[in-house]
């Protein structure tokens, strides 16, 4: 009990420097949750009023503009608030006890790792996890650290490195388009996987030092053969949440082929929803090339992955163009206009030097094999002796440390998802 | 305990690495930027001075100590900084009564017309090299930008982390050794670049000195007071930046309240002689040598007559003190006069 009050109260006074209104905010839905959670069990009117309540704040936040008062009552929101949903549904549906214990409630959704980027952790598994916390302090420590510093240099050494090129790529949609575009689609892709799959790594391994396990959001996801192969490995627990909270209640596959592919582009429109009303189209496209998602398939594996990939980057043309007709307008210009004219030479207008490169390369291709050998490679780290383990910590955070790219200009805490 | 002696042995294997990487990486302010090191040199330079010069370029550009000893025996030493502003000024005074306690501290105040921290950049050049003490915490928090952080001076690789692919041999070379660079906190130029057209004046919407500017003087003046130093403010007799007549009012206003002596050289720019066809290395924003030796023979009678500052010429452990230092500055500056 002692060390969940003190993680309790860490993540409170971190939370607090983000400002009070979000501590008020995450506190008095607790305490709502928390209290509908005592009664909810087998009571609908309970269930739909909660969870009405707690979602009222996020789809205000999601459709209504962005104001410095919605900012300041934002921070973890997206997170907490489906946790909380999750938690009061799965009380109703029996799948998990009522928590009676308010601290440890609110550990549940204050739980600091998981309030930048997520993951959307189900109470049942968050509470088994806090239960059967980990108590080998030199794995928990080591573990930890090592993920801690491979998510660390996946998002400072790659994605903050990438983010100076992508700003102009974003910023300048007369100047950049056609060529540029489809090269910010795919730079964009890179640069979204290693700050939000870093984040997580970050989020998972401060979590594992703690001793306690969350569940994995990503599964090398740009190695998909298809769009829907692609959203079981991306952004994980969010893909999990909207499966049991929208999909199944709509009916899931249960009620023929037709239903079941406009329950999935409901639930994706829900997704794109949940990014923002700005994502709507995405999470409709996205939801109608899970539905066809066969049609591109061919024999080849490689093939397979490659037109996913390309798919996918196109698709997030939604978030590196904020607004959709801006978005669309730079898909176009891809077929419109691939070479832009004026554009001349501005390639190297994008702020990418040689050192830039001579960073990119070597660590994209670390990242491209640590992802193919996954298993290998963390296999391999674990039988490692205490030497091994921790020089290369120290040799991650070395690299980080001179080839990363922070300081001036740079929010350490500044995810992409975190804006979600 | 076997395996945390491993991995402290491999903490401090990194930490050692880190620091020195951290030195590598960090300016050396050796042969380029040179102003940065000039806060530093004072560490090796201290002594029994009379005279403490505090400010920005008009001080380390426009006075010559090393002259200010040799034709009048005064010992005199300038803490300026680029862009040095007034709370800097101050930390740095008090920074400098750890070392000693001069007779007087002149305080050039032309930085009474900037109210907030200017750039990152000049920041970097008055602290970086400050020694760590309670003044350099003060003079870190007063003076960052909304955009630096606290920890990137405590660990300045934080800052200074990219420019490994902008290492020269300097940073090699000084990687563990210094060299002066001032002649007792002189920046010498003996470059001549005559004055010609002046920037249009741009006078400002309001002529008032910030509050904080003037918190900062009343803390400069109850150190010099309760330390028995006579502060004495100065505006250097530069043509540029324009120093208003509204300013002007203000500091004699203020000197008069707390019975300062307060020299505005702009207007006595013929009795000191300057000549801005020969006596400035850029057009009337700084003296050069030639300039800061008629400047600093100003001074010196000024603070003789004015103060009683008396000749230490002939007394034997000043001399021996200050002997090397001018053959090195006869050995700069000869043949150019």
């Amino acid at each position: 009990m002692i060390f969940e009050l003190a993680v309790l109260l860490a993540g409170l006074a971190i939370y607090l420097t983000y400002g009070i209104w979000g501590a008020v905010m995450l506190l008095l839905m607790s305490v709502i949750c928390f209290v509908t959670g005592l009664f909810v069990y087998r009571r609908k009117w309970l269930l739909i009023a909660g969870t009405a309540v707690t979602a009222l704040p996020l789809l205000l936040l999601k459709t209504a503009p962005i104001t410095g008062l919605s900012l300041a009552f934002s921070f973890g929101l997206s997170y907490f608030s489906l946790q909380m949903i999750s938690y009061i549904s799965d009380v109703y549906k029996g799948k998990t006890e009522a928590e009676k214990n308010f601290p440890r409630f609110l550990l549940y959704v204050s739980y600091l790792p998981h309030m930048f980027v997520g993951p959307i952790e189900r109470y049942g598994s968050f509470s088994l996890a806090l239960e059967n916390r980990s108590m080998d302090t030199y794995e928990n420590i080591t573990g930890g650290l090592m993920r801690t510093a491979w998510g660390g240099f996946k998002k400072i050494v790659i994605a903050n490195r990438l983010s100076v090129p992508m700003a102009i790529l974003a910023s300048d949609t007369e100047r950049f388009r056609g060529i540029y575009a489809l090269a910010a689609m795919f730079v964009y892709s890179i640069q979204l996987y290693c700050d939000f799959s870093g984040g997580m790594d970050m989020a998972l391994g401060v979590s594992k030092m703690l001793g306690i396990g969350m569940s994995e959001n990503f599964d090398r996801p740009y190695f998909s053969e298809t769009v829907q192969e692609f959203w079981r490995k991306w952004h994980i627990t969010l893909g999990s949440w909207l499966r049991d909270h929208i999909y199944i209640p709509l009916g899931g596959n249960r009620k023929g082929k037709l239903m079941r592919a406009v329950n999935l582009v409901i639930t994706f429109l829900a997704s794109g929803l949940w990014h923002g009303i700005h994502y709507i189209l995405w999470g409709i496209i996205n939801g109608l090339l899970v539905v066809t998602g066969d049609l591109f398939k061919t024999k080849n594996r490689t093939v397979n992955r490659v037109i996913t990939f390309i798919l996918i980057s196109v698709l997030w043309s939604f978030f590196i163009w904020q607004g959709t007709g801006t978005a669309l307008s730079m898909m176009g210009s891809v077929f419109t206009d691939i070479i832009p004219s004026g554009a001349g030479d501005s390639f190297k207008d994008l702020g990418l030097t040689l050192t830039d490169a001579l960073v990119l390369i070597p660590s994209l291709l670390i990242l491209f094999i640590y992802d193919c050998r996954k298993e290998k490679i963390y296999e391999g780290l674990k039988n490692m002796g205490v030497t091994g383990r921790w020089s290369i910590i120290m040799a991650i955070a070395l690299i980080i440390l001179v080839f990363g790219t922070y300081g001036l200009g740079f929010n350490a805490t500044d995810f992409i998802y975190s804006r979600f | 305990m076997k395996k945390t002696v491993k991995i402290l042995a491999i903490v401090i294997v990194f930490v050692l690495i880190a620091a020195l990487l951290q030195r590598l990486l960090t300016p050396k302010y050796m042969t380029d930027l040179i102003e940065g090191s000039m806060v530093s040199q004072y560490y090796r330079e201290y002594g029994d001075h009379d005279v403490i010069f505090l400010g920005d370029c008009e001080v380390y550009s426009n006075y010559s100590p090393l002259k200010m000893y040799e034709d009048y025996g005064i010992t005199a030493y300038i803490r300026g900084s680029s862009q040095q502003l007034i709370w800097q000024s101050y930390y740095i005074l008090k920074e400098t009564l750890r070392y000693e306690t001069p007779k007087v501290v002149i305080f050039n105040v032309n930085s009474m017309r900037y109210s907030e921290p200017v750039s990152e950049a000049y920041n970097r050049l008055t602290i970086d090299r400050m020694r760590w003490s309670p003044e350099k915490i003060g003079i870190i928090k007063a003076s960052m930008t909304e955009e630096e952080s606290f920890l990137s001076y405590v660990f300045p690789i934080l800052r200074y982390h990219s420019r490994f692919d902008k290492l020269t041999g300097e940073d090699i070379e000084y990687l563990y050794r210094t060299k002066e660079n001032t002649f007792e906190g002189y920046l010498l130029n003996m470059e001549t670049r005559p004055v010609g057209d002046l920037p249009a004046k741009r006078p400002p919407k309001n002529y008032a000195f910030a509050e904080i500017c003037y918190d900062y003087l009343d803390r400069m003046e109850e150190l010099c007071r309760e330390n028995g130093i006579k502060l004495v403010l100065v505006k250097s007799p530069c043509l540029y930046p324009y120093w208003y007549e509204e300013y002007d009012e203000q500091i004699s206003s203020y000197a008069g309240e707390h019975g300062l002596i307060y020299y505005d050289l702009t207007k006595a720019r013929d009795e000191i002689g300057l000549d801005f066809s020969t006596d400035t290395y850029d057009g009337g924003v700084h003296l050069n040598l030639y300039g800061a030796e008629k400047l600093s023979a100003y001074i010196s009678e000024k603070l003789r007559d004015d103060l009683g500052l008396t000749d230490h010429r002939g007394e034997a452990d000043i001399e021996a003190r200050y002997i090397e230092k001018l053959k090195e500055y006869h050995k700069a500056t000869e043949g150019e006069k």
